[in-house]
């Protein structure tokens, strides 16, 4: 599991970067320790335990790789390929995830909560007992994905397909959605309101 | 520090096995069950299993003490001298205990049963069915639920938002999630309990 240790700035409150005692907010060098980082998440197969907590990347490939136990909290992804990668107890909270490429990955027991998802491809993920709850998202498809055990409760879902999707023990409590189709899944089989918790 | 989560079909429950590498001792938080899998970690990792901590009382959480226990020779650590039968050492709100290394906060927050206990492991939260994600849990009366929803908050929601909760139940979370999402801790939400809810844990 990643580390915990608070930024050393006075009054900072937030997680310290991987390999600093400090946030990337308060790095000396905010831009080389993103550097570090992305060649970190780049170099073979992928990586354990990294605290990347507010990292910013855009345009990489990052498919086919594994994670586990790494802190994505307030990271923003642009057009990054997560294609058949792997999450293993990975947070994304507050994250936000634009136009990015999940298809086919295996995210386990992970947590996207609070995040900001926009054009994003969940199709034929695993994604199960995780976390969406909070999560806004739009313009995504989860198209024949396995989200057994996963949460959307009070969040903002607009535009989205969940199409062929195994729904079971999903609990799909959002505060909103528009435009969402399930179509050819078994909604029967998810929570869809308070009075039939099931825990 | 290693953790490996395991689901367990009896009550839908998750296991939490933690590991520290550098001196091959490990504990468990919450025992649904003892199979093949939880032992094959424990054993591949050539972990001495040295503790279990119990968040409450309740069958899909303790009923794999038995056979545990019939393998290894672990301290049990809950609110109660007694688990499922077996001896315990009683823990107290606000008490650190020492073990495999690490330290363990514990925090009391009853409300879903009486002898409800949190651990906190460096900024890992492991809340049994105090809080899930979303969620808090099932109390059978809305004074409990109020009870509950102000022990959380003041015990265990006003940590760092990346701190993170590892259920009893469902998916993980983050205490800055909780805070801002979590239905349970909605006003009003205690106040429409009623006993025609058919959830059970």
């Amino acid at each position: 599991m990643h580390a915990f240790q608070r930024c050393s700035e006075l009054g900072c409150a937030a997680p310290s970067f991987h390999g600093s005692d400090r946030c990337l907010a308060h790095h000396p060098a905010p831009g080389a320790a993103s550097a570090s980082a992305q060649a970190l998440l780049l170099d073979g197969k992928g990586a354990k335990d990294l605290c990347l907590a507010g990292l910013s990347l855009e345009g990489q490939d990052l498919s086919r790789r594994k994670y586990i136990g790494c802190s994505f909290i307030g990271a923003s992804f642009r057009n990054v390929l997560f294609t058949g990668s792997t999450f293993l107890l990975c947070f994304f909270d507050g994250a936000h995830v634009e136009s990015c490429d999940f298809s086919g990955a295996n995210v386990q027991f992970g947590s996207f909560g609070g995040s900001e998802i926009a054009n994003v491809s969940f199709e034929s993920a695993e994604l199960i007992h995780c976390n969406f709850d909070g999560a806004k998202i739009r313009e995504s498809t989860f198209n024949g994905s396995n989200l057994y055990d996963s949460r959307f409760i009070r969040g903002e879902i607009d535009d989205c397909d969940f199409e062929n999707c195994d729904l079971k023990r999903v609990y799909f409590i959002p505060a909103r959605q528009t435009g969402v189709s399930f179509k050819g899944s078994n909604t029967m089989e998810a929570i869809k309101d308070l009075e039939h918790l099931y825990l | 520090m290693k953790i490996y989560h395991h689901y367990s079909l009896y009550g839908f429950s998750n296991v939490y096995l933690v590991g520290n590498d550098d001196n091959k001792e490990a504990f468990i938080v919450d025992p649904s069950e003892m199979d093949e899998s939880l032992l094959g970690h424990i054993e591949k990792n050539g972990y001495a299993l040295k503790a279990v901590f119990v968040t409450h009382n309740h069958p899909h959480h303790v009923r794999g003490l038995k056979t545990l226990l019939k393998i290894y020779d672990a301290q049990v650590y809950a609110a109660n001298a007694s688990v499922a039968g077996f001896a315990c050492r009683a823990l107290r709100d606000g008490e650190t205990v020492s073990v495999c290394g690490y330290s363990m906060d514990v925090f009391s927050v009853p409300g879903h049963s009486p002898d409800s206990l949190v651990f906190r492991l460096d900024g890992i939260l492991f809340t049994g069915d105090a809080l899930h994600a979303g969620l808090i849990g099932k109390t059978l009366s809305s004074y409990n639920a109020i009870t509950l929803a102000d022990r959380l908050r003041s015990k265990i929601l006003d940590q760092a938002d990346d701190f993170i909760i590892l259920p009893g139940h469902g998916p993980p979370s983050t205490v800055g999630t909780e805070r801002r999402f979590n239905v349970g801790l909605e006003p009003g939400y205690a106040e429409r309990i009623t006993s025609r809810y058919d959830f059970f844990v």
